[in-house]
């Protein structure tokens, strides 16, 4: 009996590439939460266990309070609770939105605490991106765009001085220099609210953008040398194209991946920074805020605060991601 | 190739974009900074404070900026001044005490008020002391157990006199009354407990507009219901944190603010005229090294002594507190606002001495004493561990320095694996008596492990006792001869080594006729 050889059922679609696409969707998302829990799981054991009391900042206990006072204080913030215990009542207070109260403050919520504070900080980072990236992205492409050998070498110069100087250097000598010396700013300070506070924000926004800067017009220097000597763009000046609009319109654009992946990389660092800058230049922000929970033991704010830094980080990283995959799409893959 | 004629409008153009920046940012900077060094007082002054008020309750903290806005803001029986003025009345038309001591009569001023307009009458002054009476332990305060642990009973007769009833004589209660926890609040408010000091009201000169707890940032305006209606130039003060030194400084040099306080002694050369020094010393301040009497090192007296003899002073107050400013070398226990140590010789550095003293003890051949420091409160502190260290190498001791923050290092004194602490210390209260608790724990306050002004028990030391015990009850002519007889037994046992005065300096863009301060943290302003 011959045989012969029967097509065997359709190939079933298992919808594998679908699946794949949404994981690939979802992947950063779960990422993003999962970092952020950790953090905030972490840093809650973490200063209960290594900070010290509360209840003896607040009650001053270095002044002679008796220990019954300093138990019935702590009794009182919840503290004398199993960390677990504790940890539970955070969560579940979490997950009504509510990020407890201030234990330096009371009556004062965390929300409040954290969300004045974050305006002037996001305010402080976002025009310090903002100079970073024209004057990072404006400088790269001039240095990229020429045989220039005196210009070259003060960028080099600068951007070693800008990776190498302290923040709180940076920003006392600005101070002393413009603010002091030049009176075109405030030495510090903060004013009442916008548009009076715009002119405290720009030394300090200047500080903090004094280290990225450099990375900024690095990456965008050796980028744009690269696609200078791309086929496309040594036909387009072949043709008579401007190199204004040569940079412009065809290397810019093209160095926009790599600067989103420095921004992504960078913004922790960008935070971080903003606290030393802020207790320079004396900034409301989240930074001082930060620096003063620590100094007087206030867990939920500073839990508070690292939760919403962290969440910002992840999430900007996030959007840095996405963002890098749809300016160039080659980098999704 | 770009065309030269455009390559030159764009080089021209360059010049005229910077110069349009600049006067853009003058013009943005025009309004908020006056010129530094304007001399004439206006009736608004910027007060840049060096940390955050941590609350406004003295009874919670008795930090610095805590005080300098509560002596503003809060009504007291009696001001808080220098020298003689010290004590005298102020919501109190008299206060006066019984021939035996035993009892004092406050007599307050007639129609007095609350900044918000309510009457205060003797039954807030009674509620205001029944406060601090109420918290437990308050005895073994280190600012106001001396004065507190003396006091059995408030009470008010009738509206406008209040009668104290002593456990023993307290002749320098007058002063006492004036220090910054004795604050006179309204009755109705103390029953609301915390939500009242979210917008406290008392008496003072000034009345609370605007508090950003978080920020540090307070506005106060003159009090329309003071009980001194005397005209006064300044109306409004405007209270900002400025944490950092150099900051500060440079904020009033630029004349964002008036009056920068706690100038750290290296920056204190970068003020020139018209700007002015203004310096505020604590009473009794001092820079020390308090003792573990229980370590085997440090609880020795020739070694405590051989301490004593190799230190320079001088040296310490020149390069780790920026002058003598900042700090005089002092040799004994400092008493009343000069800080002078009566009775005391002033000793120089003696090495050979300090080595002599040596001989027979653990440190014979070279030793090491575990120093604890508090970095992160007063900036004088771990400067002054630091230059100490280095001069006790040359008599072989090495000292090995613990940094801690001031809200450990009560913990960790308590853990008893120490031997010198370096203290920082200073009151509010000008009279002999918090000399008892300063120079020897008070066993019966249960206080002798707390490292803030108090000493362990050292049972050895009788004499020195017996007198710190005289001179909590000592008359104000019998407390000067007394200093002198501790003084003597101080320098025998040297159960602390003093090092220096303690002194805060701030800088004013007034003469310092106009705005000063008094025992560090009393602003005194026109």
């Amino acid at each position: 009996m011959s045989s012969a050889v029967l097509p065997g059922p359709a190939a079933r679609r298992t919808g594998s590439r679908a699946g794949k696409r949404l994981a690939a969707i979802l992947s950063p998302f779960v990422q993003a939460i999962v970092v952020t829990l950790l953090v905030m799981v972490i840093t809650f054991f973490l200063i209960r266990t290594l900070l010290g009391d509360p209840a003896v900042v607040l009650i001053g206990g270095n002044t002679g309070a008796s220990p019954q006072r300093i138990a019935a204080l702590r009794a009182e913030l919840g503290l004398d609770k199993p960390l677990l215990v504790q940890f539970l009542g955070y969560l579940a207070g979490l997950l009504h939105g509510d990020l407890g109260n201030s234990f330096q403050h009371p009556g004062t919520t965390v929300a409040s605490v954290v969300v004045n504070g974050a305006g002037v900080t996001f305010a402080l980072v976002g025009v310090a991106l903002l100079i970073s990236c024209v004057v990072g992205i404006g400088v790269g492409l001039l240095a990229a765009g020429g045989n220039r050998p005196v210009f070259d070498n003060i960028v080099r110069v600068f951007s070693l001085i800008g990776l190498a100087a302290p923040g709180a250097l940076v920003g006392l000598v600005l101070i002393l220099t413009v603010a002091l010396g030049g009176r075109l700013f405030p030495a510090g300070g903060w004013g009442s609210g916008y548009p009076d506070s715009f002119q405290y924000l720009f030394l300090p926004a200047v500080t903090v953008s004094f280290w990225l800067t450099p990375i900024i017009l690095r990456v965008v220097r050796t980028r744009a040398g690269e696609v200078l000597h791309e086929p496309f763009a040594e036909a387009a000046a072949a043709r008579g194209m401007s190199r204004a609009r040569l940079m412009l319109r065809h290397v810019a654009p093209n160095c926009a991946g790599p600067v989103l992946a420095v921004i992504g990389v960078s913004l922790s660092y960008l935070i971080s920074g903003a606290v030393i800058v802020e207790i320079v230049y004396g900034l409301p922000g989240i930074g001082r805020a930060m620096t003063t929970a620590v100094g007087s033991l206030d867990f939920p704010v500073i839990q508070g605060i690292v939760l919403l830094t962290g969440a910002v980080v992840v999430v900007l990283n996030l959007i840095a991601e996405v963002a890098t995959r749809v300016i160039d799409p080659r980098a999704a893959r | 190739m770009m065309s030269i004629s455009l390559v030159r409008r764009r080089r021209r153009r360059l010049p005229v974009v910077a110069a349009a920046v600049a006067v853009a940012a003058s013009a943005l900077n025009a309004c908020s900074s006056p010129s530094a060094g304007s001399k004439a007082v206006s009736d608004e002054i910027t007060i840049a404070d060096h940390a955050i008020p941590q609350s406004l309750d003295p009874m919670s903290s008795a930090s610095y900026e805590t005080t300098q806005l509560t002596f503003l803001w809060g009504g007291y029986l009696t001001n808080y001044a220098d020298g003689k003025d010290s004590g005298s009345p102020q919501l109190a038309k008299s206060v006066t005490a019984s021939p035996d001591g035993l009892t004092w009569t406050v007599k307050l001023r007639s129609g007095l008020k609350f900044s918000d307009g309510s009457a205060l009458t003797s039954k807030d002054v009674v509620a205001s002391l029944d406060r601090i009476l109420s918290t437990p332990n308050v005895a073994g305060d280190n600012f106001i157990g001396p004065v507190m642990s003396s006091i059995k009973k408030v009470t008010a007769p009738d509206d406008n006199t209040v009668s104290l009833a002593m456990s023993r004589p307290y002749p320098g209660l007058p002063a006492a009354l004036s220090t910054p926890e004795m604050i006179i609040l309204p009755a109705s408010a103390i029953a609301k407990g915390d939500s009242f000091w979210k917008h406290p009201v008392s008496a003072g000169r000034f009345k609370l507009d605007t508090l950003d707890t978080t920020n540090g940032k307070f506005t106060l305006s003159a009090n329309p219901n003071y009980y001194d209606t005397t005209p006064r130039k300044v109306k409004k003060i405007n209270f900002v944190a400025v944490t950092d030194a150099a900051t500060r400084l440079a904020q009033l040099k630029s004349g964002q603010v008036d009056y920068a306080d706690n100038i750290p002694g290296n920056l204190l050369s970068q003020v020139k005229s018209p700007l002015t020094l203004d310096t505020a010393k604590w009473n009794g301040g001092q820079m020390g090294l308090s003792v573990n009497f229980n370590d085997p090192i440090a609880g020795d007296k020739r070694v405590r002594q051989a301490i004593s003899l190799a230190v320079n002073r001088q040296q310490i107050a020149a390069s780790a507190l920026g002058g003598e400013r900042v700090g005089l070398p002092l040799y004994g226990i400092p008493w009343n606002q000069d800080n002078d140590s009566p009775n005391v010789k002033a000793t120089k550095q003696n090495i050979a001495a300090a080595k002599a003293k040596l001989k027979g003890t653990k440190c014979q051949n070279g030793c090491t004493i575990p120093l604890v420091t508090v970095t992160d409160s007063a900036w004088q502190v771990p400067l002054v561990a630091q230059v100490v260290q280095q001069q006790l190498k040359a008599i072989g001791i090495r000292l090995e320095i613990e940094n801690t923050t001031f809200n450990q290092v009560g913990d960790r004194l308590k853990q008893g694996d120490w031997g010198l602490f370096t203290r920082w210390i200073g009151y509010y209260e000008n009279t002999q008596t918090y000399l008892g608790g300063y120079i020897y724990g008070d066993p019966r306050s249960g206080n002798n492990a707390n490292f803030w002004g108090t000493l362990p028990t050292k049972p050895d030391m009788p004499e020195l006792k017996a007198l710190s015990d005289r001179m909590k009850t000592a008359s104000s002519s019998e407390a000067p001869g007394l200093v002198e007889k501790i003084n003597e037994e101080y320098a025998k046992e040297l159960p602390s080594i003093p090092l220096t005065t303690l002194s805060y300096v701030g800088v004013s863009r007034f003469p310092s006729n106009v705005i000063h301060s008094v025992g560090a943290s009393y602003l005194v302003l026109p």
